[in-house]
């Protein structure tokens, strides 16, 4: 199948949990396509599916049932290795508690997925992922010596290292205060703009409207698909924000 | 994910929990300890006892006098009265064409005394072939020779330290020593022998203490000791004595010992069943004698050795597999305690095979390092036990390599499970926990 600037094409997407002897449908037939380039939202309440959603759009579960082509190529049939491989190259995780490794500095944080690449990266790319979240000066700072904003950005440049196809988020600004969180939602937009499709799985409605199109999710189905009419710039947000200072950080 | 990676990976997780890392590696480490002290003590022990058999000589049979009881020695009392006797040397020797030497040994006892002073020793009458079948070596002078035994020549040839004792730094050919109240002149020296130290396989006296003198005129000059056959009753008795007094030919002349040596250690067996065969003839079906393998001695001494080894093979088992447990038990916990680091790796792009492999390759790196170190420990341990046991270790560079092939397949077994385990993980789920 051909996927014509369509990154992500589901179809009739189920995922079924045993619960003990009773069977849990988690997701009752998503069919939802998210263009190259898009920045979308995934909203529902807690047990809706939308946490289902993510884990097969990122590779990391097999679908019940329907089909997913991630970049044109078939994800719901392949076998654990190739999903692995999938997960390393097309997919980049960023998570609400920032996840990284305690032990490893920002950069061999960022350098992690190269471990598990099949092809070889060029050297400098953790640095140069770095980069781009505004963080190289801090390649050699460990996550316990970097605040909330920070760690988020050395995930998200972990998450970018492997140029990924999309970038898929789940709840990216949940641990982290205003205007760290705003300042998160700035780099998303920025990424986003440069090309880069990002899939952001949240409940907060304000994380949200920075997007350009919201799915709710509920009851393991789709409930609407539409585009954000009153779209949030973090940039003008962060304008309007109190300067940091006041605060401690 | 490359393997140089997760074997690096697996040495910081080791480096970041060392007294964690330690305590998991105890088993391995005692256990392979115990296999290097064991492995090499057995072979000490091994090498120790081919030594002192091989001072016997592995192509010889031993034929001793052997002391009967009860009514076997009344029945012996009629029918070979003698035991082993000078005859039956010569008979071998005529009729078992096989045998490439045949050497009686005759114990005799009598005071020895140089210039005045009695000397320690043991005097010995034998043949000329003695020192070829007993693989000793005459340092001055000369052995025995066939001229002395038919002549019944008082010549002596005497052992390292009764020249010391005797004659200390002075030439000692050509002095005399007295036997009993015989004058013997001093031929030569034997060679002196260090008798390997430590635990004894096989009885050797110590040879530097021997006197030798040709066997014709230890039985013509001595009372020969004859343990066998003193009759209870007074009548046998007086019937011994007078048999004693009146000097039978040499033939008749009890002996101790008959050594026969043939050409090839294999044919060891079949001189001693030949042999065999031919006394209990000779001595009328009275097994008044026992025949004696050093090669045999060999063999049992190494079937010893074989149910040393399982055994200590077993305790080393036990000892890895409890240190194998512990290996597991531990590396389970920390399956648990680094879940979400799994389940990050995962998102990243590892693949169940690259998390198995992982926490393999860990437990590889703590059963390896574990092996070296109980190597080490090992090593020191057999140096300690040669160092107060007296005992000889001999530490085999096979016996090392072999204890860390089985350190490190410790660690594949019991790293097995903990790295499914952690296979096993779900990413998703991994990274949701708190």
């Amino acid at each position: 199948m051909s996927h014509d600037g369509r990154v992500v094409v589901t179809e009739d997407l189920k995922k079924d949990y045993l619960a003990g002897a009773v069977t849990v449908h988690a997701l009752r037939g998503v069919s939802v396509d998210i263009d190259q380039g898009e920045m979308v939202a995934i909203m529902g309440p807690s047990g809706s599916g939308k946490t289902t959603l993510l884990n097969l759009l990122g590779c990391v579960d097999r679908p019940s049932g329907g089909h997913y082509w991630l970049e044109g190529e078939d994800v719901s049939q392949m076998g654990d290795r190739a999903l692995s491989r999938m997960r390393n190259e097309k997919i980049g995780f960023v998570f609400q508690t920032f996840n990284l490794l305690p032990r490893l500095n920002a950069a061999d944080n960022v350098r992690l997925p190269l471990l598990y690449s099949y092809h070889r990266r060029p050297r400098q790319a953790p640095l140069e992922a770095l980069k781009r979240v505004g963080l190289a000066d801090r390649a050699h700072h460990r996550p316990s010596q970097l605040s909330g904003g920070e760690q988020q950005r050395v995930a998200i440049a972990r998450a970018l290292v492997m140029q990924p196809t999309i970038l898929l988020a789940d709840e990216p600004t949940g641990n982290l205060d205003s205007r760290s969180g705003e300042e998160i939602m700035l780099v998303f937009q920025r990424l986003n703009r440069e090309g880069m499709t990002i899939l952001i799985v949240t409940h907060d409605s304000n994380v949200a409207q920075h997007t350009s199109r919201i799915v709710h999710v509920f009851d393991g189905q789709i409930t609407s698909d539409g585009p954000v009419e009153r779209r949030l710039l973090a940039e003008e947000v962060l304008r309007s924000m109190p300067k940091r200072g006041a605060e401690s950080e | 994910m490359k393997i140089w990676s997760a074997i690096l990976t697996g040495i910081s997780e080791l480096m970041a929990h060392k007294l964690r890392s330690l305590l998991t590696m105890l088993g391995v480490i005692f256990g392979i300890a115990s296999v290097i002290a064991m492995v090499s003590i057995g072979a000490g022990a091994r090498q120790e006892a081919l030594e002192q058999i091989r001072l016997l000589g592995v192509d010889v049979v031993h034929i001793n006098r052997k002391s009967l009881t009860g009514d076997l020695a009344l029945k012996a009392q009629q029918d070979s009265p003698q035991g082993l006797t000078y005859g039956d040397a010569l008979a071998l020797k005529k009729f078992y064409s096989s045998a490439q030497r045949v050497v009686p040994v005759c114990r005799v006892f009598g005071e020895v005394r140089a210039r005045g002073q009695g000397v320690p020793s043991k005097v010995f009458g034998t043949t000329a072939d003695y020192p070829i079948v007993a693989r000793l070596d005459i340092t001055e002078g000369r052995f025995i020779d066939e001229h002395d035994v038919e002549s019944r020549a008082h010549v002596c040839v005497i052992g390292s330290e009764i020249k010391r004792t005797a004659f200390f730094l002075e030439n000692a050919t050509g002095r005399t020593l007295k036997i009993g109240n015989q004058e013997f002149v001093v031929i030569g020296v034997m060679e002196e022998r260090s008798l390997a130290g430590g635990r004894k396989v096989v009885s050797l006296r110590d040879i530097n203490e021997d006197i030798y003198i040709p066997i014709t005129a230890a039985m013509d000059e001595f009372q020969i000791y004859v343990e066998q056959a003193i009759p209870s009753d007074y009548r046998t008795f007086r019937q011994l004595l007078a048999r004693l007094r009146e000097r039978p030919p040499l033939e008749k002349r009890p002996i101790t010992q008959i050594i026969l040596q043939v050409g090839d250690q294999r044919e060891t067996w079949e001189a001693a069943r030949v042999a065999s065969r031919m006394l209990e003839q000779r001595h009328k079906g009275i097994v008044d004698y026992e025949v004696a393998i050093p090669a045999e001695l060999l063999r049992q001494s190494q079937q010893t050795q074989r149910i040393f080894n399982i055994v200590m093979g077993a305790i080393a088992s036990i000892s890895l597999v409890v240190g194998g447990i512990g290996i597991m038990n531990i590396m389970l916990a920390t399956v648990s305690a680094r879940a979400r680091e799994i389940g990050i790796r995962r998102c990243v792009g590892a693949s169940r095979a690259d998390i198995a492999r992982q926490f393999l390759l860990e437990c590889l790196v703590i059963t390896s390092i574990g092996g070296l170190l109980g190597i080490a420990l090992g090593v020191e341990m057999a140096r300690l036990i040669s160092g107060y046991a007296k005992w000889r270790t001999i530490v085999s560079g096979q016996a090392i390599l072999l204890s860390l092939i089985v350190a490190m397949t410790t660690g594949i077994v019991f790293g097995l499970y903990p790295a499914v385990r952690a296979a096993k993980i779900e990413p998703m789920e991994a990274l949701r926990a708190e």
